[in-house]
């Protein structure tokens, strides 16, 4: 099975290469530069998974999970910060976040946190 | 020897002994014109008497006319030397007429040379005995010259003008009324008298001898004792000033000064002891130009050089400083300052002036300078303490996209056949975010730099945009919209960039904690504007609460502060910087905003200095 992700991040050089590396690892993702344009986008339902940056122009990446919470969307959220910031973190696992990562970490990590949360993790 | 011979000698000898004198003076000193027409008068008034004695001891009629003809030309100098004396002495009268009584007497001159006998006798025709002092002297008698009586009136020009001069200095120098006076009476009343003297006795209406050099001879000692007068005078002006000048020294010992003067032709450099003192020279040892240079520091001799001699060439005032080695080996930095002197023709040609030690000044300054270095770099530091989350944010963005392309690049080698399109776009990639991450460093690497303070053309705009971009982040985690309205005239200062920095980013930091305690919209905004008197206006609005009413005056004190754990120091060194720059930093009451408005001032580079 294919998966597809979405990308919400603000940095334009972050959204490509992240962007860049899930196609070469056959995951198709789709980059938004706002929370507010991801809601906006009507086909945003067919996604398996999100990346989502917690500080974002506008509308933050937490908000963003309460919002979809709210909607009881049950999309699987992975956060990718580059903020050091531990009570984002523990905001962001008590919402549910299925992995919190920093920017800085090694994408063969984010990518097998993708997998797992599809349930198509390699044991 | 009789009597008429002792008074007339004796006269003489005085009159020559006292044109010696003078002449002396004169020879000292080109400039003192009324002793030079003093002495010519000396002359004439002894030559006047030596004829007047050969006619009285005539022994025919042809050697008393001889004698009377030749007396013109020493009665003709001394016309001239009254009438020019007075001119030089009081500084008055009218020159036309002073031209005209010396044509008039000059042409008498020519009369009396040009026909038989002279301008006042055709001829004599025999000498008459005449009792004086118990001894006969000689009268001529005889045939009077038509021209006669004109030589007399011609003696009247001179009268006229010494009396008009006299009248004009009377009126315009009150201090000097009773010289003016004494030149003036002595004149009009014996020259009036010697005039109608001798018109009488060429008229044959007085009978008596030749004694026109009397009345000359008290007008000469009129002359004589304004003269002295002055010498007099010059005595205690220079006694004054001696006084005067031992009273300055003192000030100026007591105030560190020393005094200095150079004349541009005598290369010598006139120093008074306290200065040499000061420069390390013995109180007798001959200063030049080149000695005081030698003790100057070489990388301020090139200017304190330039500075001399373009005030000697050019005119005007200076001030320089210098460093010389002192006898104790130590460094002491003199102020020099000077004003070029004018010579007679209104050339500037030599400079004087006073010079102090002000080491102990710029040390002070040095360590004030020092302070405030200091200061403001540990509130740099303060600063990027702060903002060091948004930093780590900043960097890390540029990283963690590096990192992605790196691992998609290895992964991509893996192929049998690799993609070297993409390869190509991701190195680049990765370039392009090293030098974002480059940027990054740098910017804090210059705002940690504990760099010592420059005065360069700033470009206040520039300046702007490099804090707005070290805060986007911290302003975006604070959900504090940033922005700035820039005027849009060229707008460069002079100053230390990363002060003038400093102060915008204390601003603007306070600004976005006071807007994020806020409600509503959020923002912080910079304007700056440029008025018309060339200064640029900066301000910083915020959308917070503002500041209380009575925190205003106290805002900008050291160690006061509103925040918990503030050091209470922001504002204070944005002071310090905004006053060593010229300008004033306020917080704005007047202003019409929600928040606070901070605004300062600082002077533009005039346009056509602007590079």
């Amino acid at each position: 099975m294919n998966i597809r992700v979405a990308l919400v991040d603000d940095d334009q050089n972050v959204r490509k290469a992240l962007c860049r590396l899930l196609r070469v690892m056959n995951i198709q993702a789709v980059g938004y530069s706002s929370a507010e344009d991801f809601i906006a986008d009507p086909e945003r339902q067919q996604f398996d998974c999100l990346l989502v940056d917690v500080q974002l122009t506008g509308m933050t990446g937490i908000e963003l999970q309460r919002r979809l919470k709210a909607e009881q969307n049950p999309v699987p959220i992975i956060f990718i910060t580059a903020f050091e910031d531990p009570a984002a973190q523990a905001e962001a696992e008590r919402g549910g976040c299925v992995a919190f990562f920093h920017k800085t970490d090694a994408g063969s990590r984010i990518i097998h946190a993708i997998r797992q949360s599809v349930g198509q993790a390699e044991v | 020897m009789d009597w008429v011979t002792i008074c007339w000698a004796g006269v003489g000898s005085i009159c020559l002994t006292a044109g010696l004198i003078s002449t002396l003076v004169w020879i000292r000193d080109r400039q003192s014109w009324p002793h030079f027409w003093f002495a010519l008068a000396a002359f004439s008034v002894a030559a006047i008497g030596v004829a007047e004695m050969m006619i009285m001891h005539a022994t025919s009629p042809a050697s008393a006319l001889l004698a009377q003809h030749w007396a013109h030309v020493p009665v003709f100098f001394y016309i001239i030397a009254l009438v020019w004396f007075t001119y030089t002495y009081l500084r008055s009268g009218a020159l036309w007429l002073a031209w005209l009584a010396v044509a008039a007497r000059a042409l008498m001159l020519v009369i009396n040379f040009a026909g038989t006998g002279s301008v006042n006798f055709i001829e004599v025709t025999e000498l008459a005995p005449f009792e004086l002092f118990g001894q006969v002297v000689q009268v001529p008698v005889g045939v009077q010259n038509p021209w006669s009586p004109v030589e007399s009136l011609t003696t009247l020009l001179a009268v006229i003008f010494v009396g008009h001069a006299t009248f004009v200095a009377w009126r315009n120098d009150p201090r000097n009324r009773r010289h003016v006076l004494i030149i003036g009476i002595a004149v009009v009343v014996c020259m009036s008298l010697a005039m109608a003297l001798s018109a009488a006795l060429h008229a044959g209406v007085l009978y008596a001898p030749y004694f026109v050099s009397t009345p000359f001879l008290i007008v000469l000692v009129a002359m004589g004792y304004l003269l002295g007068n002055d010498i007099l005078n010059a005595e205690r002006l220079s006694r004054d000033l001696c006084e005067h000048q031992a009273r300055l020294d003192l000030a100026a010992e007591a105030g560190g000064q020393g005094f200095w003067e150079w004349h541009a032709d005598a290369r010598g450099l006139w120093l008074d002891g306290q200065l040499r003192r000061l420069l390390g020279f013995d109180a007798h040892e001959p200063v030049s130009l080149e000695n005081w240079l030698a003790k100057v520091f070489p990388e301020d001799r090139g200017p304190a050089e330039a500075a001399l001699l373009e005030a000697t060439a050019k005119g005007g005032r200076f001030r320089i400083e210098y460093r010389v080695k002192a006898t104790d080996g130590s460094t002491r930095w003199i102020a020099a300052q000077g004003q070029a002197a004018l010579n007679r023709l209104g050339k500037p040609d030599s400079v004087r002036g006073i010079a102090l030690d002000v080491t102990a000044e710029n040390e002070a300054a040095r360590e004030r300078d020092e302070a405030r270095r200091e200061l403001s770099h540990a509130g740099r530091v303060s600063v990027l303490g702060q903002l060091a989350s948004s930093l780590a944010h900043e960097l890390n963005q540029p990283l963690g996209a590096i990192l992605r392309n790196a691992e998609t690049a290895s992964i991509l080698l893996q192929a049998d056949s690799p993609d070297l399109q993409e390869l190509r776009e991701i190195t680049e990639d990765i370039q392009r975010d090293d030098r974002r991450a480059g940027k990054v460093i740098s910017r804090l690497r210059r705002l940690l730099k504990d760099h010592t303070v420059q005065a360069d053309q700033v470009d206040f705009s520039a300046l702007v945009d490099e804090v707005l971009s070290l805060l986007r982040t911290e302003a975006i985690s604070r959900g504090v919209r940033l922005g700035a309205v820039l005027t849009d005239g060229d707008a460069s200062v002079r100053g230390d960039p990363i002060h003038l920095q400093q102060v915008l980013l204390n601003l603007v930091m306070n600004a976005l904690d006071a807007a994020s305690h806020g409600t509503g919209d959020r923002f912080v905004l910079i304007r700056s504007r440029l008025r018309e008197d060339r200064i640029l206006e900066v301000s910083v609005e915020d959308s917070g609460a503002g500041v209380p009413l009575a925190e205003a005056s106290r805002i900008f004190d050291a160690f006061h502060t509103t925040k918990p754990g503030g050091m209470g120091l922001g504002l204070s060194i944005c002071r310090t910087i905004v006053e060593a720059h010229g300008g004033k930093i306020w917080l704005d009451g007047e202003a019409e905003a929600r928040g606070a408005v901070f605004r300062f001032t600082l002077a533009a580079i005039p346009e056509k200095d602007a590079a």
